[in-house]
This record gives structure tokens, C-alpha cells and sequence, in this order.
């Protein structure tokens, strides 16, 4: 073939000539290698197949402490009972592992069940081989030495030493600690420090604190038993470094080959353990107390105790608990079941400290009182008459105030209005304000949005405005109408907040106009921006403040609505409240008690010590307690007395059957159909309901 | 059939044992994992590629090298479309993910940037001299090979470096050009063992690169991590000896000690189980394809038809000598699929396209 000019200029020929004998020279190279590893090395690399498998090294999780050092999650060393898939594919491994359950008294489903998982799942021959199968953890003394005894007649079968994850107090701090589960997808996907089977936290602490608690796993070289364990740890060639005895303990090291585990490191929170069970106690007794009324009904609400000064969580109890044990331990499946499958609908893993948002009730009061003070809109002297009910729209029926039953309040001043909780004084001072108002000044003691605190799954509550309003309905139901300030105004309506919201705002009030950030680590410590305090004692709020300490008073000519809770020689301040279940509820307060437990409303008691250091916060909300101060007061007495180091006092342990006192009934009412509001003449029937 | 007649019969049969030994391979490395389906998978793709092939070669190459500016230009917009608007799955965005099907655009991107580079050489000949020309021709190639590494895909974007070399260098480089190119390539193989006493350059790359990098210096040096593949991959071809342990019965393979048995490391699985005879084999296999096509290269009818052809031996042969030097503890552990052989859709249809544009190239040759 005749070559073109530019093909010569270039020296064709000679380039193609080098391409080709590279590329000779690559399959040369190949050739030789091939030769060297099969023909020369070909024996010796025979001998080392199958022989050196990595090993995984446990690494021990970090400890969870309570501010005082004392252990709330540790890591037990048990003996567990696993077994390599590929031994119990056949019908003979099957029938050992069954015989060892009869002969121990096991459950053998649950083996079973876990076998027949594992096979359907994933198929035990896509595992990496000798990846174990845990069938039953935490295994007595006794049940080791058995299972050794008759090792040889079913070998499948393997006693292994394992840390399982152990919550020392139960379901004391369940939903504070959160609990353990398997890695997913999810966690796996990228550079993952996990592997499938790893334990990783799911919730609470666990989770929040997962990368300081999760250590580092470790990783050897071992040659394995032919049932897998690890017998000589080895290189990666396969010579031995260390020899091992046949429990794979180590006897003598002579390599470096060997990743050991680092530990996770430890968390301690700001929890006091011991109020925390306190705290428990008391509602695991109201619970009982209502079981025995009626087995159907079970006790749900939360608790929040919180240092005002520094937002340390020092107890925070939801209740229905659980124990997160369960989570991982394959022994107690049937509790984790019963858990998931909940079938009373008591959503015992919701942390309904935080994760619930319910009507704050008159606590909201505090707020509305704060800004009318701020605002102008009334001064302290101010007084609004409560006959019982409010002419607020002419054409409506009147909004009814709590003690309607007894002819309302009287003349009401500031003071008096949050003492006894006067929703008339609240209708009239918050149409003043208007709910815009209401809200910018609800968002400065922490409504609406997050209060960030260290755990996951925290939710911001609404805190209604004509904008939120608009976003969120659609047709006629966007508009804001006067009769959804008036019923915001006390709290109920579409504002919502959860304990330990409530919890943040009363510390508002306590810390003179200072928000605080509430959280439960406390160390490795969360970078926390300090407080600002607004310089010197706001003025409203200090009135607000003595005004809330009338609530908690016993003094004549009538106890406040939270006097229950009062301490001697204590200065404590604090506000009840009822989150409406439904509206029929309130008619005639005496249908309370005849109502089903699930019709009746919330119940909230908020409250502060002022005088003595730490300033403590307590926010409890009982569900369907029926009436606010009287079911929730006294707990927060005793609560406070405990944290205080004062005795605790005889007899009103748990709440006295019938504790609906004629004087504090359930609450008021609009009594109205909210969409016709509109309607009314707002300004000529405000101006009308002035009274000075 | 004159035509017919010009096809590369021994090309071809060569082909067809390999996609042979390809699909054995696929079902024992499976077969440890108890799936059966993934060579079935396979048979699909290498029908698709065959369909694919027929029409490479149909189709007269110097229309495709006409549309080459098209083809560079869609490749490059659906890569840069993965890299901007894909959500990316295990770390990397590599793929169009169709739900019964995954597409993946570099190995397409690498037809592309052969036919395109060509038909640049081809014009531009002599002027190639000219450094201008020289860097023209080096951004062609260097533009997809940045989005590539930075899917991250550095075994993919490495291939495009010697089919680049080989091309311009055919196409009368000059050889202090060509030097700029390979000194900085050469000089990197050599300090990458000093590498990681530099710490600006080190802790830039990802963790897994420095491990393999670490690795293939010396597998000693994590023997817990990348280096154990590596060791187990050397095990698996060496105990082969010189029989094999038969099919299906490789020890390595079958207990799931070797990694990507399937895919990368594919010929460890068949080193292993049909042991030296057949690995050299094999080998000459490849040599007869990657022959034929350096004859079909330097039989071509135009400069454009050599340069395409260059290309794609190249391409074929940087893959093979990389993926088996891999597996025999030669060349550090990258991700690079043997050809003809190893599991994946993408990868079969272009070998077998890139096989239909040798045939191509031959049919339009003038001679025997």
C-alpha cells in the first residue's frame, strides 16, 4: 500500500512500531506474572487460601451519666448464643439448634422466627462468611456451663462474650436516653463507619450524642476453627502473629497486625436521676390509681424540671415509658412488639415533653398579661368586670368565663385576673392587642418555635398569626376573625406549646426577661450562647411576677388557683391551665367527671421558685386529668420539696379520688360558632365592655 | 458478500470465546452467592451489544466521524448533567438511574472522545506540530476526564490518558509535547511513596484513594483494609497453579473471600478455576484482539480510520493489562473492568460497539 506523504513525514511506521511493541511488552509482563504466581508461588498460595479472615473488635459504647456521676447506660458484659447461618441451612443444624432450646427451656419459635428472618431476608449466602447471627442474648451462668457440657453433640450453637447495651434505671429516663437500633441503608451509604449489623442510636441521647459515644470498632487477621472462630490470629498471609487458645483469647502478641478498638467516650448529663424517679414514682401512682377506677385508662403527660438560670434539664419524664433495653436485647421480643404495635394508641416512644403540642391553656395568660403591661393596654389598676360571661358580638352568645357558675369574678385587676385566672379580663385585654401582637411578644418567651434543645425530634408548636392563618387554611377559614383572638388570648384555639416550651417561658418571667437554652448534656459540652439579660428589672415583669405568686398563695380572702403547690417559707410562683379537649366538656363543668377519661380536657400546672438557688422550673401536663391546678399542683409540690432537700409530707401522695373542688372547675367557654364572627361589630362591641 | 467476506473471522471467534469465558466466569463468581441470574443479565447485555455492534459496523465510520462535534457534545452535557443534577448514590455520581436499568455516560464518553479526537487529528495533521493544535487536542480529551474524576470515577478518568497518548503520538506529536504530557505523569508514579510525607497535596485526597495509593506501595501497609483484597485476589490467581481447581470450584472465590468477583476482579475467578494453561489462554485471546485491531489500524483506508482504530486498541488494551495487572497484585486496585469479561451493561456495549467500529474501519480498507 503506497503510504501518503504525511504518514512518511511523521514516521509512521516507526511509531506503530513502538505502540506494538509496548503493548508486546505489557502482555509479556503479564505472562510472567501469571507464570510466577501460578507455577512458581502456586503452591504456597494455595495453602493460604481460605485460611486469614478479617475479624471485627467490638468497640465498647461510651456511658451515659447523670450530673451527679451516677450511671444511667452502661454496657454489660453477657454471654450471648450465635450461630454462622450457613451451619443452620440444613435440617440437621436446624434440629440442634431446636434440641438446645427444649433442653434449656427456650423459646424455640423466637429461634425460629430469628432463622427464618435471617433466611428470607437476605439469604444466608449473601452474608460475608462467618458473619454470626445472634439468637439470644444475655444467657445465665448456669445456661454457658450447659451449653459448654454439651458442646461437642451440637456444635452449631456458639456461647460468645458480648456487651449488651443496658439502661440501669429502666424506663425511668427512656425517652431522654433513646435507644439503640440497627444501622440501615441510610447509614451505610458513603464512607460509613458502620457495618450492617451495627448498633447505632435511634433517639434521644443516643442519637444526639452518636458520634461521641460510638467508639472505634477494631479488626484482626485470624485464621478461623472450621466453625469460625478465630484460632490463631495471623497476617495477612496467613503466618501466624499471635497465638491464641480456642476461645480465641490472646496468650502472646508478636505483630502489629492488629487494629485495636478504641472505646466510645463517655456523656454525662444534666438529669438528677433521683428527682428523675421521684418524678416517675409519682405518676407510675396516679396511673395505678386510675387503673384501678378503670383498667382501660392509663396516665400520659410529661414533666419537665428546669434550672431557669442555666436551661439544665433536670428532669424530664413522658409518660406512658418504656425500657430501651428492649430495643437490644433479642430475649425480650415480645415486649419490643407489644411496644411497636401499640395497640391502645399510648405512643409510649413520643417524648411528650417535647414532641407534644397541646393547648398551653390560661398559662398562656402570663404572656398576654406581659404584653398588655408592655403594650399600654391596661395598667396593673386596670379592672375589667366578670359577671361570668362577655357580650364581646351582640349578635353571638356570649363568651363564658370559668366560673360563670358563680356569677364570674367581679371587678378584675391585673393581679386578681391571673390569682384566679379570669378569662373575661384576658378576652378584653387581648382583643386590645390583636393577635399579631399576642404573637410577637408569645415568641420572645419561646412559643412557636423550637427551643433547641439537645434531643432530636423536638416540635415548635404553633404560634398563630394572621399570617400563619393564611398559610395554612384555605377559603373562607384564611381570614382571621376577632372570635380566634379571643379565644387565643386564654389560651386555647389554635396555639399549641409543648412542657417544655411552657417550661422556658415560665423561666422568662423567672430570669426577668431572659431566654434561656434548655438542654440535657452537659458534658462534652454543646457550644451554648450566654443569656442576655435586658439590663436591669423589666417593671411589667416584675408585677406579672408577684401577680403569678398570688397564684401559689393560700392567703385570704381566696387561695389562687395553684395553691396547692405552696410551700411554707417559700416563694413560689406559677400558673395552671386546661387544654380543652372538646367543646361539650365545658357545658356543664359537672359533665366532667361523668365524661369517659378521653373527653376530658389536659391538664397544665407551670411553676418557679423564686428565692432559692438553683431557681427550679417545673411544667407538668397530665392528659385528660380534667381540671388544671388540682391534678397537677400537688405533684409540683412534691417534686419541689424533694429538690429542695425538705422532708416529704404525709398523705397526699397520690390525688385523692374525688379532687373536683367546686372552686376550680373546668374552664371556660366562647360558646360560639367561630365562622359567623365576622359578623359582629368588633370595635362598637369592645368600646362597649370597657369598664374602669 | 464480498463484503461478508472482509469481516475478521478470527477476530471474531477470539471475541466469542471471550464473552464465553466472560459469562462462565459471572455464574461461578455468583454461584457462591447462591444467584443465579446475573449471567443471564449478562447474555442480555452482550445481545443489546452485539444488536449495537452490527450497527457500528454498518453505518459508514467517516458518517459518525462527520457527527463527531454531536456525540462529544451530548456526552459532555449528560456528564456534566450528572455531576450538577443527579443526586449521587454510594458517594459517586456515576449513573442514570433508570429503575430496571443503569446507565453510565463515561463509558460512552470514551467512544465519543476516540471518534472526536480522530476526526480532530485527521484534519488537523502536520499542524499537530504546532503546540496550539497539540493542546487543542489535549482539552478534547481533558474536559470529560475532569468530570469524570470528579464523579468520582478516577479508574474511568485514568483511561483516557494513554488512549490520548497513543493518538496524538500517531498522529506525529512532537516528542517534547508528548514530554509535557508524561513527565508529570512519570514524575507522580514515582513520588506517590513520598506522597504521603506531603501533606497539602495528601489530605486532599479521599481517604479510600490514599488507602489504595498506600495499598499498591506496599499491601503490608493495610493489610486490615485495601491491602486485604489485594492479597486475597494474589492468593486466588496463584492457587490456581497450573490446572485450575475446576470450575465452580475455587476456593477463594466460592467462600467469598475474593471482592467484586464479579465485576474487577473477574479474572481472579477464572485464574483460580481454570488455572495457567487457560489464563495464558486467555491472554492470547486478547493478544489476537488487540493484534488484529493494530493490523486493522494500520490497513485503514483514511488517517481518520487509523487514529479511530489506535484509539480504540488502545482502549481495549489499557483495560486489559490494567484489570488483570490488577488482579495479580501489578497495579494498584482501581475500578477498571476487564473487557469482554467483567459484569456491567454500559461497559459490554461499548467493547462490543468499539469492536463493530474496528470491523467498520476494515470493511472501508481497500485490500486484504
Amino acid at each position: 500500500m503506497e503510504r501518503s506523504s504525511y504518514k512518511k513525514l511523521i514516521n509512521f511506521d516507526v511509531r506503530f512500531a513502538v505502540v506494538c511493541l509496548l503493548m508486546l511488552a505489557a502482555a509479556l509482563v503479564l505472562a510472567g506474572q501469571m507464570a510466577h504466581l501460578q507455577l512458581v508461588m502456586g503452591e504456597e498460595l494455595a495453602g493460604q487460601a481460605n485460611r486469614s479472615r478479617r475479624v471485627p473488635l467490638e468497640a465498647p459504647r461510651g456511658v451515659i451519666r447523670d450530673f451527679r456521676g451516677r450511671l444511667l447506660v452502661d454496657n454489660a458484659p453477657v454471654f450471648s448464643v450465635a450461630v454462622y447461618p450457613r451451619d443452620v441451612e440444613t435440617s440437621k443444624g436446624m434440629a440442634s439448634v431446636v434440641n438446645t432450646y427444649e433442653m434449656l427451656g427456650w423459646d424455640e419459635d423466637e429461634a425460629l422466627r430469628t432463622l427464618k428472618s435471617i433466611h428470607s431476608k437476605t439469604g444466608p449466602r449473601n452474608l460475608e462468611p462467618y458473619t454470626e447471627i445472634i439468637l439470644r442474648k444475655n444467657i445465665t451462668v448456669d445456661e454457658v456451663a450447659k451449653l459448654e457440657e454439651h458442646y461437642f453433640e451440637m456444635p452449631e450453637l456458639r456461647v460468645q462474650p458480648q456487651l449488651l447495651r443496658r439502661c440501669r434505671w429502666g424506663p425511668t429516663a427512656a425517652h431522654v436516653l433513646g435507644y439503640l437500633g440497627e444501622v440501615t441503608g441510610a447509614d451505610l451509604a458513603g464512607d460509613s463507619p458502620y457495618r450492617m449489623g451495627n448498633l447505632i442510636g435511634k433517639s434521644g441521647v443516643e442519637k444526639v450524642m452518636e458520634d461521641t459515644l460510638r467508639g472505634e470498632e477494631g479488626k484482626m487477621i485470624a485464621i478461623l476453627r472450621s466453625r469460625g472462630q478465630p484460632l490463631l490470629q495471623v497476617d495477612s498471609y496467613g503466618r501466624p502473629i499471635i497465638a491464641a487458645d480456642n476461645r480465641g483469647k490472646q496468650l502472646e502478641t508478636v505483630s502489629k497486625e492488629r487494629r485495636d478498638p478504641e472505646a466510645g467516650d463517655d456523656v454525662s448529663l444534666t438529669l438528677d436521676i433521683e428527682l428523675q424517679s421521684l418524678v416517675m414514682d409519682i405518676l407510675d401512682g396516679i396511673d395505678a390509681d386510675w387503673r384501678q377506677e378503670d383498667p382501660e385508662d392509663y396516665l400520659a403527660g410529661a414533666v419537665v424540671v428546669l434550672d431557669a438560670e442555666t436551661g439544665a434539664v433536670r428532669a424530664m419524664v413522658s409518660y406512658p415509658s418504656y425500657d430501651p433495653s428492649v430495643f437490644v436485647d433479642p430475649g425480650a421480643q415480645k415486649e419490643l412488639a407489644a411496644l411497636l404495635r401499640d395497640p391502645q394508641k399510648r405512643k409510649t416512644l413520643r417524648n411528650r415533653a417535647i414532641s407534644g403540642a397541646y393547648a398551653p391553656g390560661s398559662v398562656f395568660k402570663m404572656v398576654i398579661a406581659y404584653a398588655a403591661l408592655k403594650e399600654g393596654v391596661v395598667k396593673p389598676d386596670t379592672k375589667f368586670d366578670c359577671s361570668g360571661y362577655a357580650q364581646l358580638f351582640p349578635t353571638r352568645r356570649p363568651f363564658r368565663c370559668w366560673r360563670w357558675e358563680f356569677g364570674g369574678h367581679g371587678p378584675t385587676d391585673l393581679m386578681h385576673a391571673i390569682a384566679y385566672s379570669c378569662d373575661v379580663y384576658f378576652y378584653n385585654v387581648g382583643l386590645n392587642l390583636g393577635i399579631d401582637t399576642i404573637a410577637s411578644y408569645a415568641k420572645q418567651f419561646g412559643y412557636g418555635t423550637p427551643t433547641g434543645i439537645d434531643l432530636p425530634g423536638e416540635t415548635a408548636g404553633v404560634l398563630p398569626s394572621r399570617k400563619w392563618k393564611k398559610e395554612n387554611f384555605r377559603g373562607e377559614q384564611r381570614s382571621w376573625f376577632p372570635g380566634d383572638t379571643v379565644v387565643a388570648s386564654i389560651g386555647q384555639g389554635y396555639v399549641t406549646a409543648t412542657p417544655l416550651q411552657q417550661a422556658k417561658g415560665l423561666a422568662f418571667i423567672l430570669n426577668g426577661g431572659c431566654s434561656i437554652q434548655p438542654h440535657v448534656v452537659a458534658s462534652p459540652a454543646r457550644n451554648i450562647p450566654p443569656h442576655q439579660n435586658d439590663g436591669p428589672g423589666d417593671k411589667s415583669l416584675s408585677i406579672i411576677l408577684s401577680a403569678l405568686e398570688r397564684v401559689v398563695d393560700l392567703r385570704k380572702p381566696r387561695a389562687g388557683t395553684g395553691a396547692k403547690a405552696a410551700i411554707e417559707g417559700m416563694r413560689i410562683i406559677g400558673k395552671t391551665g386546661t387544654s380543652q379537649v372538646i367543646a361539650q366538656a365545658r357545658e356543664d363543668p359537672k359533665n366532667q367527671k361523668a365524661l369517659k377519661r378521653k373527653l376530658r380536657d389536659h391538664a397544665w400546672f407551670v411553676c418557679g421558685v423564686v428565692d432559692r438557688k438553683p431557681r427550679l422550673v417545673v411544667s407538668i401536663f397530665l392528659e385528660n386529668a380534667g381540671v388544671h391546678g388540682s391534678a397537677a399542683a400537688p405533684i409540683a409540690r412534691r417534686i419541689i420539696r424533694h429538690a429542695y432537700g425538705l422532708p416529704p409530707e404525709k398523705g397526699i401522695l397520690t390525688l385523692p379520688k374525688d379532687w373536683n373542688e367546686p372552686d376550680e372547675e373546668p374552664k371556660d367557654s366562647e360558646g360560639t360558632d367561630k365562622t359567623d364572627v365576622q359578623h359582629a361589630p368588633l370595635l362598637t362591641a369592645r368600646a362597649g365592655l370597657w369598664e374602669e | 458478500m464480498a463484503l461478508l467476506k472482509k469481516l475478521d473471522r478470527t477476530l471474531l471467534i477470539a471475541m466469542a470465546l471471550l464473552l464465553l469465558a466472560g459469562v462462565l466466569t459471572i455464574y461461578s463468581a455468583k454461584h457462591a452467592r447462591g444467584d443465579h441470574s446475573l449471567h443471564a443479565r449478562q447474555l442480555m447485555w452482550i445481545a443489546v451489544g452485539l444488536f449495537a455492534m452490527l450497527a457500528a459496523t454498518a453505518v459508514d465510520y467517516r458518517l459518525l466521524l462527520a457527527l463527531s462535534p454531536f456525540l462529544y457534545a451530548v456526552n459532555v452535557m449528560l456528564l456534566l448533567y450528572l455531576l450538577v443534577g443527579v443526586e449521587a448514590t454510594r458517594g459517586a455520581r456515576s449513573w442514570f438511574d433508570f429503575k430496571f436499568i443503569r446507565f453510565q455516560p463515561a463509558e460512552f464518553c470514551k467512544l465519543a472522545v476516540i471518534v472526536t479526537l480522530a476526526q480532530y487529528l485527521g484534519w488537523a495533521k502536520l499542524k499537530i506540530h504546532s503546540f496550539r493544535f497539540f493542546t487543542m487536542a489535549g482539552l478534547i480529551v481533558a474536559v470529560p476526564m475532569a468530570f469524570i474524576a470528579k464523579q468520582p470515577d478516577f479508574g474511568t478518568a485514568m483511561v483516557f490518558f494513554p488512549v490520548f497518548l497513543v493518538m496524538v503520538f500517531m498522529s506525529g506529536a512532537r516528542k517534547r509535547h508528548l514530554a509535557i504530557v508524561v513527565a508529570p505523569v512519570l514524575a507522580f508514579i514515582i513520588i506517590i511513596p513520598l506522597l504521603q510525607h506531603v501533606p497539602p497535596i495528601w489530605n486532599r485526597l479521599e481517604p479510600y484513594q490514599q488507602g489504595r495509593l498506600l495499598a499498591f506501595v506496599d499491601p503490608d501497609t493495610d493489610p486490615l483494609g485495601t491491602g486485604y483484597n489485594a492479597i486475597q485476589a494474589k492468593i486466588a490467581v496463584g492457587g490456581g497453579q497450573l490446572a485450575g481447581h475446576g470450575w465452580l470450584e475455587g476456593p477463594q472465590t466460592q467462600r467469598l473471600f475474593l471482592p467484586e468477583a464479579h465485576t474487577d476482579f473477574v479474572f481472579c475467578v477464572f485464574a483460580e478455576e481454570w488455572g495457567f494453561i487457560f489464563s495464558v489462554g486467555l491472554l492470547v485471546l486478547y493478544s489476537i484482539v488487540i493484534g488484529k485491531g493494530l493490523l486493522i489500524a494500520y490497513g485503514a483506508i483514511d488517517t481518520q480510520g487509523t487514529f479511530l482504530a489506535m484509539g480504540i486498541v488502545t482502549l481495549l488494551a489499557f483495560h486489559t493489562v490494567f484489570s488483570i495487572g490488577m488482579a495479580m497484585g501489578l497495579l494498584p486496585i482501581t475500578g477498571i473492568p476487564l473487557p469482554f469479561m467483567s459484569y456491567g451493561g454500559s461497559f459490554m456495549v461499548v467493547v462490543l460497539i468499539s469492536i463493530g467500529l474496528l470491523l467498520n474501519v476494515k470493511l472501508r480498507s481497500l485490500d486484504e
